[in-house]
């Protein structure tokens, strides 16, 4: 993969920036449009609330046309005739393909143990194909669409969002280049006020959107809202957990569901430092958010926004004296902005702090360059598969109440 | 007893009291409705990076930009408004709050017109493409209040579509709407002010907007009177000290309220629309010849945070 952010001699470039002559041309993740080099026609299989995120970024995409979508639920094919403008609907992913056979890509937003039958089905259409995320509801079904993605001689990206996020990709490119120096523990949350119950008139609708609090089916808080928060951490330091456990409980809402509103999790590496990662349906206090400490500093993520907090110890760059920096408390962050130096050299350093598009943005645009610019996918299925296994394993040490083993052959993609 | 439920969003409070039989159902579609909120915040705040606003004033000066159709509409009714009220209500107004240091420190092209880049006739809406373009680099859409009207709108409609009917929404207490009555009353009654004699409004399927010139004295320009803007002489108005507005939508409520504080007159907004205004600290008046959706008696009210009285 291309890494912008990764070389070097920041000092450097950025002293050159700033006495130098100053181009006026913009870093790539504030260009206004995306620039991909060939036109692409997309379906969408999926429109409920992630299939309308998605239906709002591509409209940013000038070669990207949306040419179908398909949905089981009619109220959703209904609200998304609305948004689609131009696009047509259909009750099956089978139906749409034979519709619109030309389809390039498919953009896969389905409930997560829904997954496997659209990934397996565009593959085998020779679609490329973007799945959401987690991969899918077990490692059976993560395994078969490896299998499928990896046969296909197509693009297949999970929508892991932080590897194609500019803020996740600068601050990784500290963390590996030693700024924090030997990682300690890593921790990380998501929280947010929400029943997560969608509203349905009948049994039958009822199960079938209330996917996230059905136990049959669901990885609960670990997959929907852990898993990429353990792809962005298992990227940034390379390695992954050898045992977790988990408790939680329904706590905030009490309303006859079986699945847990609040969790805790530790995960434990081989060198023995940990992760320690909570969820709550019950309070949003400082939302979703990674945190990674060093000997040397702490990074911390929050999507949009990260922060490096050095330690007094730990050595001055010379292009901090530019930084820009933000109280928290007792402690100073300098705020952590992709492309900074070239920012900087045009004297819009500020321009860059918090990215200009939502995080779903930056996957797309990643998936459909890797279509159009053979570029290297940033999350391929077995990557997928690994973070899903994670959540998986978490999920299962929640309901077992039992801490679960993980080993190499847990993360294989056979 | 209804249910209440809030979140934070457009720096402000939304708050939807529901009234119906089920609460887990009423809840997974008050939150719904919540959900609208705060996706229209992503779409609409002219502070975050990521928002369709901060996209357009970006793409300003290039090819139109395809929009999501609540964005499209919304603009719709801005370009109306800014129409019909000659201009007191201009959803263009980002350029004059940068140079009147209400925004971030970025600075304006010395040699740019200031009155090009707030001209309305530069967003140019095209329905067939649902796309918007600003024609000039430098120019930025900033919605203000009109922003949480939508919102609150779009709201609304998810409740309808879910089947509650009874309710009430308010956002920041200064614009709210109503939909059915609550058991047993003709209308929502909502209290303009504090005081005990503050006029109120009687709402039944229809939205409150109150806009007042010193309801933000913090963020006032120096020797300014209002965080409210005159676009036509670039500061803050001195026109009224408030005015309420009750309209079939909240968007349209907030546009009209505003522009009523920034300077247009009393016969700029459509019929139909129910008009209060304050030209002096203790006094309201009705608007002539307009749907009366009010009740007055002497006050004093100086500030006009809503109090909703649902039940």
């Amino acid at each position: 993969m291309h890494d912008n952010h990764s070389s070097p001699d920041r000092r450097t470039v950025l002293m050159a920036g700033a006495g130098g002559a100053a181009t006026q041309i913009l870093p790539d993740f504030l260009a206004a449009r995306p620039h991909l080099g060939a036109d692409l026609r997309v379906g969408l299989v999926g429109v409920g609330r992630q299939g309308r995120a998605i239906l709002a970024e591509l409209g940013k995409f000038d070669e990207v046309t949306l040419v179908a979508y398909c949905d089981t639920d009619e109220r959703r094919l209904g609200s998304a005739a609305r948004r689609a403008k131009g696009a047509k609907g259909y009750a099956t992913q089978d139906a749409m393909l034979a519709a619109h056979p030309d389809l390039d890509a498919l953009l896969i937003a389905t409930p997560t143990h829904l997954h496997r039958a659209p990934c397996e089905g565009g593959l085998a259409a020779a679609k490329h194909i973007y799945c959401e995320s987690p991969l899918a509801h077990s490692i059976e079904d993560c395994r078969a669409i490896t299998a499928a993605a990896a046969t296909a001689g197509k693009v297949f990206q999970t929508g892991y969002q932080g590897r194609a996020n500019p803020v996740y990709k600068l601050a990784r490119s500290f963390v590996r280049s030693g700024a924090i120096r030997d990682v300690l523990s890593m921790s990380a949350q998501s929280n947010q006020k929400n029943s997560w119950r969608t509203p349905a008139s009948d049994p039958v609708r009822d199960k079938a959107l209330n996917w996230r609090l059905d136990p049959e089916v669901t990885l609960g808080l670990a997959g929907e809202l852990g898993a990429q928060q353990f792809d962005v951490l298992h990227w940034f330091t390379g390695k992954y957990p050898v045992r977790v456990e988990a408790s939680g409980g329904i706590l905030a809402w009490r309303d006859g569901r079986e699945v847990a509103d609040t969790v805790q999790a530790r995960l434990t590496y081989k060198d023995g430092s940990q992760l320690s990662w909570n969820a709550t349906l019950g309070n949003t206090y400082n939302g979703t958010q990674e945190l990674l400490m060093g000997t040397m500093g702490t990074v911390r993520l929050a999507w949009s926004h990260g922060w490096l907090f050095k330690e007094s110890d730990a050595p001055t760059q010379g292009w901090e004296v530019y930084a820009n920096r933000q109280q928290f408390h007792n402690d100073e962050g300098i705020t952590l902005i992709a492309d900074a130096t070239k920012l900087a050299s045009q004297g819009k350093l500020k321009k860059g702090i918090g990215l200009p598009h939502p995080g779903l943005y930056y996957g797309l645009e990643t998936f459909f360059q890797s279509i159009t610019q053979d570029k290297d996918v940033v999350c391929s299925a077995e990557e997928g598969l690994r973070a899903t296994a994670i959540a998986i394993k978490v999920q299962t040490a929640l309901t077992t109440g039992q801490a679960q083993d993980i080993s190499e052959a847990d993360l294989a993609s056979k | 007893m209804p249910l209440r439920l809030a979140c934070q969003a457009m720096g402000t409070r939304f708050e939807l009291v529901l009234a119906g039989q089920r609460e887990d159902q009423l809840r997974a579609v008050g939150e719904l409705a919540l959900e609208e909120i705060q996706i229209a915040h992503g779409r609409w705040n002219a502070f975050a990076n990521d928002s369709v606003l901060s996209h357009l004033a970006r793409c300003a000066g290039g090819p139109p930009v395809e929009l999501d159709p609540e964005t499209f509409d919304l603009l719709q009714t801005c370009v109306r408004v800014a129409k019909q009220s000659r201009g007191f209500f201009n959803p263009l107004l980002g350029p004059l709050l940068h140079k009147l240091g209400l925004r971030d420190e970025t600075k304006l092209d010395p040699a740019e017109d200031l009155g090009t880049l707030l001209d309305v006739k530069g967003l140019v809406l095209d329905p067939k493409g649902h796309s918007a373009q600003l024609t000039r680099p430098g120019m930025q859409l900033d919605l203000g209040a009109i922003a949480k009207g939508a919102a609150l709108d779009l709201a609304a409609r998810v409740l309808v579509d879910e089947g509650v009917t009874c309710a009430l929404l308010h956002g920041g207490t200064s614009t709210a709407l109503a939909l059915d009555p609550p058991p047993g009353k003709d209308a929502w009654q909502v209290v303009i002010g504090p005081e005990k004699n503050a006029p109120r409004a009687h709402l039944v399927h229809s939205a409150l907007s109150v806009s007042a010139a010193n309801s933000r004295r913090g963020s006032l320009p120096r020797g300014d009177h209002s965080h409210i803007l005159d676009p036509h002489r670039s500061r803050g108005t001195r026109h009224l000290q408030a005015a309420a507005v009750v309209a079939p939508s909240a968007a349209t409520a907030d546009a009209w309220s505003t522009a009523l504080v920034a300077g247009c007159l009393p016969s700029d907004p459509p019929q139909g629309l129910g008009l209060l205004t304050q030209p002096t600290s203790d006094s309201w008046l009705l608007a002539p010849g307009r749907p009366n959706f009010f009740h007055i008696e002497p006050c004093t009210t100086t500030t006009p945070p809503l109090t909703a009285a649902p039940f």
